[in-house]
This record gives structure tokens, C-alpha cells and sequence, in this order.
């Protein structure tokens, strides 16, 4: 049967042979993991998601949320698959073992989200949330909290969610109003209201834990005066029996283009005066806090794209496999040729390895950094955990916003390949599109993670960071110089990287005298990162296929070899590495050099534009 | 109030300043109108759109159609609102008088199209597609089908659509399966299954006229054996009175991502074997008599995206206008939240939209121009030139203008944020909306077939080398204008690339690089689209300085700066001067990117064998 969702052949290759993630288990922490341990999880992981939760995603979609006095209701079917991932313990598949996980890599937890993303994002929100809120515990909270609440959360016996959002505060979240109050008992009162929260309510668990963000009365007003609080839906007792429902009232909850089983909440915090929170971290640390939370949860937001551009590709390649339409370019002059399977067609080739391209190198990219986080881990230095944690922080907005923009493009070519049918809904093309669009929205908009990227990033520890990844791919360039089949493309990447060098030291420079016409670029400039990185992934991938396949073919001439192709699955998987990574770096770096001369030329443009001229 | 459909302005600017189409009024056809009938004409549908098409959009959104027994049923707002376009007289605005039209050039008519299509494409669907089953009986039925036919459709008291689609024939339409036989009466009896017929059945008219492409027992295979019939959904009789109904069979909707008020309907033929209709155009002709009605609809298409876009980038702006979040990038520590439109970041969202939504306008409405010109020149030799231009553009405007409007929706989506993916604000439904313009009448991909291998090559490349003459003539005029100077200079560099790019990927089409050259066909088109945009958009700078300076006149640069912030005429034409500086320095590198990227040819998706994309 074709596959749907992820590509095993190329999760797999990814893992062991791109990154080698065996070698993690030479530390204490991995110790006893290995390569089968990991397949027994991906393996029991995929039966889930495609057993289970891909089956009920259109049903999820054309039935949605139903929200009625507060109360929202999941459709029927989701019921069973939340339990089911409960069972299994999928929602700490990554998180020490004594506190309830299971204790494996980053990077095989990444791969498993992937894979219920794919499936079934409205769903596998609900584990990515009530994981963020228990790492937020985990992390910050008082031996109490995690004694009351951190098996829970991580079991997925109780929900979880993050409340940044208010109707005044969104990318700006300094400008929040919800406020607190210190009670006698060392609780806090809280009040506000929240907009955008997901999953803050629902019928799958007895309570629902939120991590809130507020202002504790005569705080600084800004980010600096902001504190979190764990604010469960029903009071814990310190038994850790239930209490009285907190005045948690779901108000409402959002009409969207997609996700509609992912109940999008307006929240009242205390409207009746009674809700309280205990203080998670430090009076006015809460930004601090939430930042960890936060880039987890844009990870998870990658993460998210990536699984719906995935099951968009393969969903592609089957279609058409199968879909015969159109003679072959050669015969078209012929009036009885036949009628070709579309994958035949030049410019549906075009598109699908565009897709592969894209989805493959974000992957790559995705994984590298839940590799980073692994090594950081078990770093046996400071200095090395510093370097992977820079490496982690440099890359992140570039994952968040480039993975979600580029997975968007992907489920939109996804329809383009079904033509007519991708518009309808008896086809699973229009739907990924409309799940993977708010990817570019929440957990900061692509130009927030731009801004990030060209204002922190980039110039932090004096470059220092960014010098060194464009040096890593340097290395990898080295290497493949010396592959057969990709001298070419190994020297083109090069001459790309030194441009990306010169263009963001020619921006750092530029940006004090000229602040506003430099942002204007930063998107444009993350843009060109994220290419450049895929570049450098496909091309690492291509290094690494090269070796392997020319194990398999050997000695052979031309024609042995092209029959091996077509024979041998492996070495035509091997071979697709090399055309993708040739066709990225021949088809689509130009387009990126071209696109490194227009930040240069750092057009005024958009600032000299009066408001009125934009018309309206 | 906002302006949320398309901006008046603009459309003024391109119509009267930058096309200058006032000139089409020397000519016999047009003589009795000018400018003011124009702005009256428009000003009129721009009322319709805005008071009555745009307040039942959202609701046929979310009502869609009803399908049932065979009836479908659209939204019951449409009805009152289809009776007025009726009676507008909205559905044949560019025809000639003697057959009902309103006698206006296609410029005008394109202008109030991407009106009716901003305010709500599902709705606008059922005029286009009236009009265009219309124009195949004006231009190709007997004297008898004329009478029958044309008056009612042109009116709208009848719909029309077009049958081309059967399952296994979407792209490739010679595949189609559906056949018909010839009866003693002269009719024909028609059989076959028919999909994705955009307002096949409803309940706006009493009857519907379906131009149907069937192939005639015994006729050739593809598509030289491929003929059209009119099929009405009710029979007509020699009296003009109807009949009984024709046996064409709704049996189901499709439900959609977008234009869920546009039935897209699964229609059976013949199922009891009692379909009939006449002939048009002669046996085996069908596909030539289609493709002008392709052409017709694929610039309608554009025209669609174009209004769904402009529509997108308006509510944009305004949002931007309003919604504060943010301090001021430059602002000192307790500044206050200013409106978003402050923020660089999204200031390029909206001027790339502008960009775009502008570019495209003039492109489409340029080309409507060259078939007006076309209608009133005497000159065989011209008249061959503007139709050489028109055929040329037709491609690139349907696929370039479709792609980049799903774009700009999508940016729109992004300017409004969170509230951007939500069904209380209107940019989703517009994003959803225009998802299929991409799609119907020829995907992008047939598009850039069609552009690189029939446009480029044909009449020994004389249609391409007409096209870099007009956009040379306009690379030289702004030349002499001292602001536009750089930018002319650099359109004009990457005009010698683009012909440079163009022979090579043409010459590699006509070696055994035949796949390698057609796996860079849609690049292809994509740079055609970008350079011909610049060219619209330094044409439109050069105009608009032209008045900027006698606005300006001798004033210092301080007092100057005061006039653009002050004077909305002045902004306006300092705004156009902006769009083609951001376009031809941001966007335009990219381009000569692509097209070295075109250069290189890579073989690599031809190359790759079929198991190799993995799954």
C-alpha cells in the first residue's frame, strides 16, 4: 500500500543514516537505546496515526467543535483517539522517565509529532499544548506543583494549554491588561480576558490546566512587569482531589479556516472574582518563562507544517502514480497514444520534486535541531553546550517561520497536482491547506520570528553563532566537493553561503543609520536563510546517499546502473537524494542569490511610501 | 467609508492616465462615448457590487447550495441580487447593441467585472459564464440559434455554462468520451457524463443553455474529432417557446474549498436517452470554436483572482490602518501602540500586495485594450500586432494573475493575523475563494505549455518580439524622467535576460532536451509575469510623475514632503512612484535569479526515476 503521512525510507534515512543517532546512545542518558528501540517507537507511533487519528480528520473537519454554554464538545470519534494516545504515553515520548516519560532523543519525539501532525493536527494540538504547559512545571514550578499537577498533565489525564493572547495584546504581548492580585494564602486572584486559546476548554479530560500570563497589580507595564501563574480550570485541592470549577468560563469559541476540531477559546479569567493561580517562577519572570515555552511550542509549530506539507507530498506522488491524464510530451503529435500517468508530465515533475525539495529539506532541517537539543543534553562540556544551544536559538525562528511559510506552498501545490479534485472536499488536499494556514500565525507571525532572526539572532556573541553554521555548512560543502555527482552543486552552495555572509554583514551594517528600510528587509533575509539551509541539508543528505549508492552500483557501466534505479528501491531512494538536492541548488539558490541582491540593494521604498499612498 | 472592493482611484488612474482609453473614442465603434459615460457606467456597477453583491457573500459562504432530487437550490440571496444584475443589463456590458450589450470597450467591461468578482466571485460566476456560452452562438450559430438563443442569455432571463469536463478528460479535453448522433431532424442526440460544470444547475433562470463538446459517432480520436452543441436544459421550440426538459440530469455537487455559492455541478446527458441539440460551428470543429470561448474565459478568470486580490489587499490596508499592536520600531521606550501599517515588515506585505494587485491590473486591462484597439482599427497590419500581443498575454495573464492573486490572499490572511484565519473577518473566504482560479480553464501548467510551446515560437517569434518592442517603448520614455532613470536601466537589463533565457529554453524545446525544456515551463511564464508587471508598473510611475511634478511644481524638497503627505492626488502619484521602485529593486533581482536558474536547465526532474520521489 502507498504510503500517507511521513516517508519511512526517508525518516529513516534521516535518523541513521544523515544524522547517525545511534552515536547518542553512547551517553549515560541514552544508554540502552538503539536503533530498534527507536523503530519499535516510530513504527507503533505511525499504527496510531494512521490507524486512528488520520482516519477521523475530515470527520473532525466537517463536524468541528460544538460549543454551548460554555461547555465545547469534540466530535465523537476524537474521544477514543485522545484515549488511545493516552494509553500509549505519546505525549512525553521525550521527558525523563521519573516524571512520567519515556525517556527518549528529541529527535524521536519530533519524528512522532510529525507523524500525528500529518494525521491529524487538530488532535495532536491537544498533546502539544498539555506537554508545553507540564514542561512549563516541570521547569519552573515549586515541588507542590509538580507534585500536583506534573504527572497529570504529562499522562494526559488533564489537558493543558498557554494563555498569552488578549484582543489588545497578540504580537505585542507586553500590552496585556489581565491582572493579579496576592491573596493571604499565597495565591493569586486573577482577572482578564483571553482570546485565541487553544483547547483552554473541551470535554476530553476533568480539568485543564493553564499556564496565564498577567500583571500582578503596580508591576512595570510592558514585558517586564508580567508574571505566570498555573491556573487550573478546577481548583486542585492540596490532596490533589478536585475543588470547585476556578471561574475559568470558556466564552465563546472561534470560526476558522481550518483546525475546526481544535477549539479556539475566548477565555474570562474571574469574571465572578473567583479564580485563582499560584505563582509559576518569579513575580515578574513570566516572560522569561514563557520564552522557554514559547520555542518549544514553535518548534511543535514547524513541526505541525512540516506533517501536513509531508502528507500533502504523498499524497501528490500517489495521485499521480495513478491519475492518468494527458499524452506523453513525446507522442503528443501521436492520435492513438495513450494516456500517461500525470507523474510522467515534465511540469508535474517539476512540482512534486519541488515538494520533495522542500519537505525533505525541512525535515532535515527540523530534526537537526531536535538533534542539537539531544547533544546539548549529553554535552560532556560547557563550551559544546553553549555552541549546540546557540546553534538551537540561531535556528529556531528560521524553523518557525520558514517550515510553516514553505509547508503552506507545499499543500497549495498539493492541490495544484490534484487539479479540479484538489478543491474538493472527497480529496484530503484542500483540508491540509487549510489546517497548515494558521502555521504562519500563531506562536509569533513570520515577520515576528523575522525580527527575531535579524535583530537577536544574527548578531549575537558578535556573530559568532551564525559565523559558525555558515562554517558547518562549509564543511558539509567540502565533503560532498569531493562526491560523484555533486562537484557542481557542492562549488555552487559554496559561492551561496559566502553571499549570504556578505549580504547579512552588509544588512548589520546598513541597519543603524538605516533601522526601518533594514526591517523592512528581515523577512526577505530570513527568507534567504531558510533557503540556504535547505540548501545545505539536501546537499548533506545528497553526501550521504552518494557514498551508499555508489556501494550498491559499484563497478557497473551506464546501462547496469540505470537498470539498478529502476530495480533496486534503495538506490533509486539514493539517487532521488541526488536529483533533489540538484535541483534545489541548480533550480531554486539562483532565484536565492538574486533574492540576496535585492535586500542589497535595501530599497527605502516601503518607508518612503506616504500612508495615504497605499490608497484604500 | 473604506474602500473594500477595488480602489476608485487606481482604476481611474490606469483607465484615463495610464492607458489613456479616452483614444478609443476616435474610433467609429465607440464614437458616441467618452469619459464621463465610462465613469458613469462604472460608478453604477461599483454601486451594485458594494450595496448588493458584497452583503450576500459571506452568507453564501456559509449557505452554500442545496442539492436535492436533481434541483439545486444556490443561496437564497441570490436571487434578488441576480434580478438586478439583469436588469442592469450587467451581463453583456461589452457587446454590441443590436444583440442587447450595453456597447462598451472590454476595458470597461473588465473594470466591472473585478468589482462584481471582489464583492462575490460565486455569484459573478453566473453572468461570466452566461456571457461566454452567448458569444460562441453570436459568433458561430445559424440566424435561427441566434434568435432562439442570444437575446435571452445576453439578458439573463437563460444561464449558461460550459461542458467540457468529464472525469477522465479534465486537462487532456481529446480524451472526452461523451457522444453524439445525428437525427433525421438535423439534430444531434447527445450522451455522455459531464463533471466540474460550474453553475450547470440552479434555480436563477428557467432555463440553462449548455455548450456541450461531444464527438460525433465514427469522428476521429483527440481532438480533431471533437464537435459542439448547444444543449439547453429545457428544449426550445422553432417558436421559441419551451418544450419539454432536454434529459440533462443534475446528479450531485461537489463540495469545495471555496465559492461554495457556485454550484459546480455532475451533469448526465442523454441518461434516458432523450438529450438533443443543434450543432455549432460545423462537425470536428468543436475545439476551434471552444477555444475562443477558452480565451474569453481564461481572461475572465484573471479577472477573478484579480478582484479576490484587490479586494484582499483594501481590507489589508484598512485593518493595518486601524489595529494597533506594537510600539514604533524607532519610538523611544513608553511609546504607545501604533497602528500596524507603522511596522516595516508589514508596510512590504502591502506595498508586495500593491504591487501585485496593481501590476496585474494593468495587465489585464491592457490586454482588454489591445482587443478594443483591435475592434476599431482599420489597419490590417496593427490589427495583427494588438492580436499577436493579446495572444501572447492570454497565458501569462490567467496563470501569472491567478497564481500571484492566491498570494496576495494569503498575505492578507497574514497582515490580519490570528483574526486573519477567522470566518468573522472576510480575508479567508477570499483566499478560499480564488484557491480554483489557479485550476479551471487550464491549469498553470497548460498555461506555460502553451506559452513555450505555442506562443514563443509562432510567427517565427514575431508576437515576443513585439512584446519586448512595447515594453522597450516604455523603458525609453522613462529614461528621460530623472527618478525613473535607474529603474528603466534595470528593466531594460533584464529584458535582455529574459530574451537571452527565452531562445535558449526555446531552442533546448526543439532538441531530445524536449523534457528538461518543458520542466522549466512554468519558471518561464513565472518571469514573463514578473517582467511584465515592472513594465506596468514603470509605465504607470512615468505617468504618475508626470503629474506629481505639476502638483509639485518648483516647491523645495521640506515643502514638497508636506504636499505628498497633504495632498491624497499627490500621495496617490508618489504611491505609484514607490510601487515600481519597491517592484523593479526588490522583486525584480529575484527574477534575473530565476531566470539563470532557467539557464542551467537542470535535468534533474526528468532524471528522476519514478520510485525515487519516495511513498
Amino acid at each position: 500500500m502507498a504510503q500517507t503521512i511521513t516517508d519511512r525510507r526517508d525518516v529513516q534515512f534521516v535518523l541513521y543514516e544523515q544524522f547517525n543517532i545511534e552515536t547518542l546512545s553512547k551517553s549515560p542518558k541514552f544508554k540502552g537505546l538503539n536503533k530498534k528501540t527507536y523503530e519499535m517507537v516510530l513504527s507503533e507511533a505511525r499504527s496510531l496515526a494512521t490507524k486512528e487519528m488520520l482516519a477521523i480528520s475530515p470527520e473532525g473537519d466537517q463536524e468541528g467543535c460544538q460549543f454551548e454554554n460554555g461547555k465545547v464538545k469534540m466530535p465523537e470519534s476524537f474521544h477514543r483517539a485522545y484515549n488511545l494516545v493516552r494509553e500509549g504515553e505519546w505525549i512525553a515520548v521525550a521527558d525523563d522517565p521519573e516524571v512520567g516519560g519515556q525517556g527518549m532523543p528529541q529527535i524521536i519525539a519530533t519524528s512522532v509529532m510529525e507523524m500525528f501532525q500529518g494525521a491529524n493536527v487538530s488532535l495532536a494540538l491537544f498533546f502539544v499544548l498539555g506537554h508545553g504547559a507540564g514542561k512549563l512545571i516541570e521547569l519552573f514550578g515549586t515541588k507542590k506543583q509538580k507534585e500536583l499537577y506534573l504527572e497529570k498533565v504529562y499522562s494526559g489525564e488533564w489537558g493543558g494549554t498557554m494563555a498569552l493572547t488578549e484582543s489588545g495584546a497578540g504580537s505585542d504581548v507586553g500590552a496585556l491588561i489581565t491582572s493579579a492580585k496576592k491573596n493571604s494564602d499565597g495565591t493569586y486572584s486573577i482577572t482578564g480576558n483571553k482570546i485565541f486559546n487553544s483547547c483552554a476548554e473541551h470535554d476530553f479530560t476533568e480539568n485543564i490546566i493553564n499556564p496565564v500570563l498577567a500583571r500582578i497589580e503596580g508591576a512595570p507595564a510592558g514585558t517586564k512587569g508580567i508574571s505566570l501563574f498555573v491556573v487550573p480550570k478546577i481548583w486542585v485541592n492540596d490532596d490533589g482531589s478536585l475543588g470547585e470549577p476556578n471561574d475559568v468560563v470558556c466564552t465563546g469559541i472561534e470560526e476558522k479556516i481550518g483546525i475546526h476540531s481544535s477549539p479556539t477559546c475566548s477565555m474570562t479569567l474571574g469574571g465572578k472574582g473567583n479564580c485563582r493561580g499560584t505563582l509559576l517562577g518569579e513575580e515578574n519572570k513570566g516572560l522569561n518563562a514563557m520564552f522557554h515555552m514559547m520555542n518549544e511550542a514553535r518548534l511543535a509549530v514547524a513541526i505541525q507544517a512540516l506533517g501536513g506539507a509531508s502528507a500533502s507530498f504523498l499524497y501528490a506522488v500517489n495521485y499521480a502514480r495513478e491519475r492518468l491524464q494527458g499524452k506523453h510530451l513525446t507522442q503528443s503529435r501521436n492520435p492513438d497514444a495513450s494516456p500517461v500517468a500525470i507523474i510522467e508530465h515534465p511540469d508535474v515533475r517539476r512540482m512534486l520534486l519541488w515538494m520533495k525539495a522542500q519537505v525533505e529539506g525541512n525535515r532535515s532541517l527540523n530534526y537537526y535541531v531536535a538533534m542539537c537539543m539531544d547533544k546539548a543534553e549529553i554535552a560532556e562540556n560547557d563550551e559544546e553546550k553553549e555552541r549546540l544551544n546557540d546553534r538551537i536559538s540561531i535556528l529556531t525562528p528560521i524553523c518557525k517561520a520558514y517550515t510553516s511559510e514553505k509547508s503552506c506552498e507545499v499543500c497549495t501545490m498539493g492541490i495544484q497536482v490534484y487539479g479540479g479534485y484538489g478543491a474538493c472536499r472527497e480529496y484530503p488536499m484542500e483540508q491540509l491547506l487549510r489546517d497548515c494556514r494558521i502555521s504562519t500565525i500563531y506562536e509569533g507571525t513570520t515577520g515576528i520570528q523575522s525580527m527575531d532572526l535579524l535583530s537577536r539572532k544574527i548578531g549575537m556573541k558578535k556573530g559568532k553563532p551564525f559565523k559558525e553554521l555558515l562554517e558547518e555548512m562549509q564543511s558539509t560543502v567540502a565533503e560532498a566537493k569531493n562526491k560523484p555527482g555533486l562537484e557542481d552543486i557542492a562549488v555552487q552552495m559554496e559561492g551561496t553561503v559566502t553571499r549570504l555572509l556578505e549580504t547579512a554583514l552588509h544588512l548589520m551594517q546598513k541597519m543603524p543609520s538605516n533601522i526601518s528600510a533594514a526591517f523592512a528587509q528581515s523577512y526577505p533575509f530570513l527568507e534567504v536563510c531558510g533557503d540556504v539551509v535547505i540548501g545545505w541539508m539536501l546537499l548533506w543528505r545528497a553526501s550521504v546517499a552518494s557514498s551508499a549508492l555508489s556501494k550498491l552500483l559499484g563497478d557497473k557501466d551506464e546501462e547496469k546502473r540505470k537498470e539498478l534505479l529502476k530495480k533496486n528501491k534503495d538506490a533509486a531512494f539514493y539517487d532521488g537524494q541526488i536529483q533533489t538536492a540538484r535541483y534545489f541548488i541548480n533550480s531554486m539558490l539562483p532565484e536565492t542569490v538574486g533574492k540576496m541582491s535585492a535586500i542589497k540593494n535595501m530599497e527605502a521604498a516601503p518607508v518612503e511610501i506616504t500612508e495615504a499612498g497605499f490608497g484604500g | 467609508m473604506a474602500q473594500t472592493l477595488t480602489d476608485r482611484k487606481d482604476v481611474q488612474f490606469v483607465l484615463f492616465d495610464h492607458l489613456n482609453i479616452e483614444e478609443l473614442t476616435k474610433g467609429k465603434k465607440f464614437e458616441d462615448l467618452n469619459k464621463k459615460t465610462f465613469e458613469m457606467v462604472i460608478s453604477e456597477a461599483r454601486s451594485l457590487a458594494t450595496k448588493e453583491m458584497l452583503p450576500t457573500s459571506a452568507d453564501a459562504d456559509q449557505e452554500g447550495c442545496l442539492f436535492e432530487g436533481g434541483d439545486v437550490k444556490v443561496p437564497e440571496s441570490f436571487h434578488r441580487v441576480y434580478d438586478q444584475i439583469k436588469k442592469g443589463e450587467w451581463i453583456a456590458v461589452a457587446d454590441d447593441l443590436e444583440v442587447g450589450g450595453q456597447g462598451m470597450p472590454e476595458v470597461i467591461s473588465l473594470a466591472v467585472l473585478e468589482m462584481f468578482h471582489a464583492s462575490n466571485s460565486a455569484l459573478a460566476g453566473f453572468p461570466m459564464l452566461g456571457h461566454g456560452a452567448a458569444k460562441l452562438v453570436e459568433i458561430f450559430g445559424t440566424e435561427q440559434m441566434k434568435k432562439l438563443f442570444l437575446q435571452k442569455m445576453y439578458s439573463g432571463q437563460w444561464g449558461g455554462t460550459m461542458l467540457l469536463t468529464e472525469p477522465n478528460a479534465g486537462s487532456d479535453v481529446g480524451a472526452l468520451e461523451t457522444t453524439a448522433t445525428k437525427n433525421s431532424d438535423g439534430t444531434y442526440s447527445v450522451q455522455g457524463n459531464k463533471i466540474f460544470i460550474s453553475g450547470g444547475e440552479h434555480d436563477l433562470t428557467e432555463n440553462i443553455i449548455h455548450p456541450v463538446l461531444a464527438r460525433i459517432e465514427g469522428a476521429p480520436k483527440g481532438t480533431a474529432g471533437i464537435s459542439l452543441f448547444i444543449v439547453p436544459k429545457i428544449w426550445v421550440n422553432d417558436d421559441g417557446s419551451l418544450g419539454e426538459a432536454n434529459d440533462v440530469i443534475c446528479t450531485g455537487i461537489e463540495e469545495k474549498i471555496g465559492l461554495h455559492g457556485s454550484p459546480t455541478c455532475s451533469l448526465t446527458l442523454g441518461g434516458k436517452g432523450n438529450c438533443r441539440g443543434f450543432l455549432l460551428g460545423g462537425e470536428n470543429k468543436g475545439i476551434r470554436v471552444m477555444f475562443h470561448m477558452m480565451n474569453e474565459a481564461r481572461l475572465a478568470v484573471a479577472i477573478q483572482a484579480l478582484g479576490l486580490a484587490s479586494s484582499a489587499y483594501l481590507y489589508s490596508v484598512n485593518y493595518a490602518r486601524e489595529r494597533l499592536q506594537g510600539k514604533s520600531l524607532t519610538g523611544a521606550k513608553d511609546s504607545p501602540q501604533v497602528p500596524i501599517i507603522q511596522h516595516p515588515d508589514v508596510r512590504r506585505m502591502l506595498l508586495w500586495m500593491k504591487a501585485q494587485v496593481e501590476g496585474n491590473r494593468s495587465m489585464n486591462f491592457y490586454t482588454a485594450f489591445c482587443m478594443d484597439k483591435v475592434a476599431i482599427t482599420e489597419n490590417e497590419e496593427e490589427k495583427e500586432y494588438l492580436e499577436d500581443l493579446i495572444g501572447f498575454l492570454t497565458p501569462i495573464c490567467k496563470a501569472y494573475t491567478s497564481e500571484k492573486s492566491c498570494q496576495v490572499c494569503g498575505q492578507a490572511i497574514q497582515v490580519h493575523g490570528g483574526y486573519g484565519a477567522c470566518r468573522d473577518y472576510p480575508v479567508e473566504q477570499l483566499l478560499r475563494d480564488c484557491k480554483i482560479t489557479t485550476i479551471y480553464e487550464g491549469t498553470t501548467g497548460i498555461q506555460a505549455m502553451d506559452l513555450l510551446g505555442r506562443k514563443i515560437g509562432m510567427k517565427q517569434g514575431k508576437p515576443f518580439k513585439s512584446l519586448i518592442k512595447e515594453i522597450g517603448k516604455v523603458t525609453a520614455a522613462a529614461r528621460k524622467i530623472p527618478d525613473l532613470k535607474d529603474l528603466a536601466g534595470r528593466l531594460d537589463e533584464t529584458l535582455t535576460s529574459l530574451t537571452m533565457t527565452t531562445m535558449q529554453l526555446a531552442q533546448a524545446a526543439a532538441t531530445p532536451k524536449v523534457l528538461e525544456a518543458f520542466a522549466h515551463a512554468c519558471p518561464l511564464l513565472e518571469v514573463f509575469g514578473d517582467v511584465i508587471l515592472a513594465w506596468m508598473l514603470l509605465w504607470r510611475a512615468s505617468a504618475a510623475s508626470t503629474k506629481l511634478d505639476k502638483i509639485l511644481g518648483d516647491a523645495d524638497d521640506e515643502k514638497k514632503k508636506t504636499k505628498i503627505n497633504k495632498n491624497k492626488d499627490a500621495a496617490y502619484y508618489h504611491g505609484q512612484i514607490q510601487t515600481a521602485r519597491y517592484f523593479i529593486n526588490s522583486v525584480l533581482p529575484g527574477t534575473i535569479g530565476k531566470m539563470n536558474a532557467i539557464s542551467n536547465i537542470e535535468a534533474a526532474p526528468v532524471k528522476i526515476t519514478d520510485a525515487g520521489f519516495g511513498g
